[in-house]
């Protein structure tokens, strides 16, 4: 899952290394962020997205940077943004397949 | 009327549906989960509540709460319940909002996958517990190969034992069933088959409950043997027990070694074991340890008592030390002075004398001259005032 070795992301994946591109996140943000950018169109439950935090931060795709209270604000590192890149290079290539396969 | 209720869990820890469906048909009868502490599930009393319960695999074992968890799953509706024996964290909400915890089953694949592999890893804790337990109470090749000839004297002895082989068999067989319940689900979940809580086996909570049972009796025992060893002797003077003064003569002369020469009586009573006593005295004679006197030869008197807790025990320990020697040297007299059973085994200079009342049975080992026959109603009161 994820990266070359592990197959494509699936879209909450994705997502979730896409809401750190530009600035840190918390949980919360993500969720809204998800929300916002997808139009309600990929939802992220509670245990999605716990379970992929934890597994991005094993993974060392993102690391905590802030514990305030409840909230623990992750950020993207380098690796976590060249799995990324990986992914949105290989979803660039598969619509440009599509576009030069075009329907009859 | 107490609020918090306390109920076996019945379904195996590691049937994250069974369990779901379990706390959620609780919840309806009004019993909110609480907490866990071992195989028991703690509740509190409160309105029934039609909920949908959600177990989360926690990342690593833990009694706390994951804040960020929790803030994460209540901002979507979840209610936080607490945590399930330090492996899953607890979340409900109302049937009627239809809430979905996870929402990427690849993501929940990961986390089941990772949870097996935790548990996998606890196996070999598990295994550990198994031989430190078993090899801790091994009787010993011996003890079993004659328990056959002697099951009441070794009873108690291969008691601990089994009981603990058998709740650790119960165990291992309650851990593998979870495993296999974990890795079906994980399989469902790949397959993109529908979780629904389950009704959940109750194998698993049979073979725990079970466990538990003979591993607390072993447990009890334990302690009750820990207890017996600071518990002091019983006072010779007070226990009404005959000793070789009495059937010698006030001029007899007694050993000084304190070991040969019992100024208590020993006393064992554990929870597996009858309660026992045991006591002797030696005369005086030049010290063994020169290599020139053989115990044996020393006139002495050593008391072997046992109270069973069934009389059937008993009659088994009687025929046990009627072995000794021979069974078909004893010669079996007439009972008397309340006494079942009299058994004496005659040498030239000394004698076996085995006596039973009721439930309990006293061997007498007796090197002298004098006849212990002619004690037999000083014995009798002495049974009879343990």
């Amino acid at each position: 899952m994820g990266g070359k070795s592990r197959g494509p992301l699936t879209e909450p994946m994705f997502y979730v290394l896409m809401s750190f591109l530009k600035r840190d996140m918390c949980g919360t943000e993500i969720t809204e962020f998800v929300e916002r950018r997808t139009g309600g169109r990929v939802r992220l439950g509670p245990g999605t997205l716990y379970t992929l935090l934890g597994k991005f931060q094993d993974e060392k795709l993102i690391e905590e940077t802030e514990v305030d209270g409840r909230k623990r604000t992750y950020h993207l590192t380098s690796k976590g943004r060249s799995v990324y890149q990986e992914e949105l290079d290989r979803l660039r290539q598969c619509v440009q397949d599509a576009d030069e396969e075009e329907l009859p | 009327m107490s609020t918090t209720v306390i109920r076996f869990t019945p379904v195996s820890g590691y049937d994250l549906l069974g369990l779901e469906g379990w706390l959620a048909k609780m919840a309806a009868r009004g019993l909110l989960f609480s907490l866990t502490a071992g195989p028991f599930t703690f509740f509190e009393r409160t309105e029934p509540r039609a909920v949908t319960v959600h177990l989360e695999c926690a990342r690593e074992k833990t009694d706390q709460e994951d804040e960020e968890l929790s803030a994460l799953y209540e901002e979507s509706g979840w209610e936080y319940w607490g945590i399930f024996r330090k492996n899953f964290h607890v979340f409900a909400s109302p049937v009627d909002e239809n809430l979905t915890a996870h929402t990427d089953r690849s993501v929940l694949g990961y986390a089941i996958r990772r949870f097996f592999r935790q548990k996998l890893l606890g196996g070999l804790g598990l295994a550990l517990i198994n031989f430190m337990l078993l090899s801790f109470y091994y009787p010993g090749s011996y003890t079993l190969s004659v328990l056959r000839y002697y099951p009441a004297e070794r009873l108690s002895s291969v008691l601990p034992f089994f009981l603990s082989l058998g709740g650790l068999v119960l165990t291992d067989l309650a851990y593998l069933h979870g495993l296999g319940v974990l890795l079906r689900l994980s399989r469902r979940v790949k397959r993109d088959l529908p979780l629904s809580p389950a009704p959940g086996s109750r194998l698993s909570g049979l073979a725990v409950a079970a466990a538990t049972l003979l591993l607390g009796i072993v447990l009890v025992n334990f302690c009750t043997q820990l207890w017996d060893y600071t518990r002091p002797w019983l006072s010779l003077e007070d226990s009404g027990f005959i000793t070789l003064t009495e059937i010698e003569g006030e001029d007899f002369r007694l050993t000084q070694d304190d070991q040969l020469n019992m100024s208590r009586i020993s006393h064992s009573d554990t929870l597996l074991s009858p309660e026992s006593w045991y006591f002797q005295q030696y005369g005086a004679f030049p010290h063994y340890e020169d290599g020139t006197v053989s115990l044996s030869t020393v006139p002495h008197l050593e008391l072997y008592v046992t109270r069973y807790h069934f009389a059937f025990l008993a009659k088994q320990r009687v025929l046990e030390w009627s072995y000794y020697g021979g069974s078909d040297q004893y010669e079996i007299l007439e009972p008397a002075y309340g006494l079942d059973q009299v058994l004496l085994l005659q040498g030239e200079k000394g004698a076996y004398l085995i006596l039973r009342m009721d439930k309990t049975v006293l061997r007498a080992d007796y090197r002298g001259n004098q006849d212990l026959t002619n004690y037999l109603e000083q014995f009798a009161k002495m049974i009879e005032s343990l």
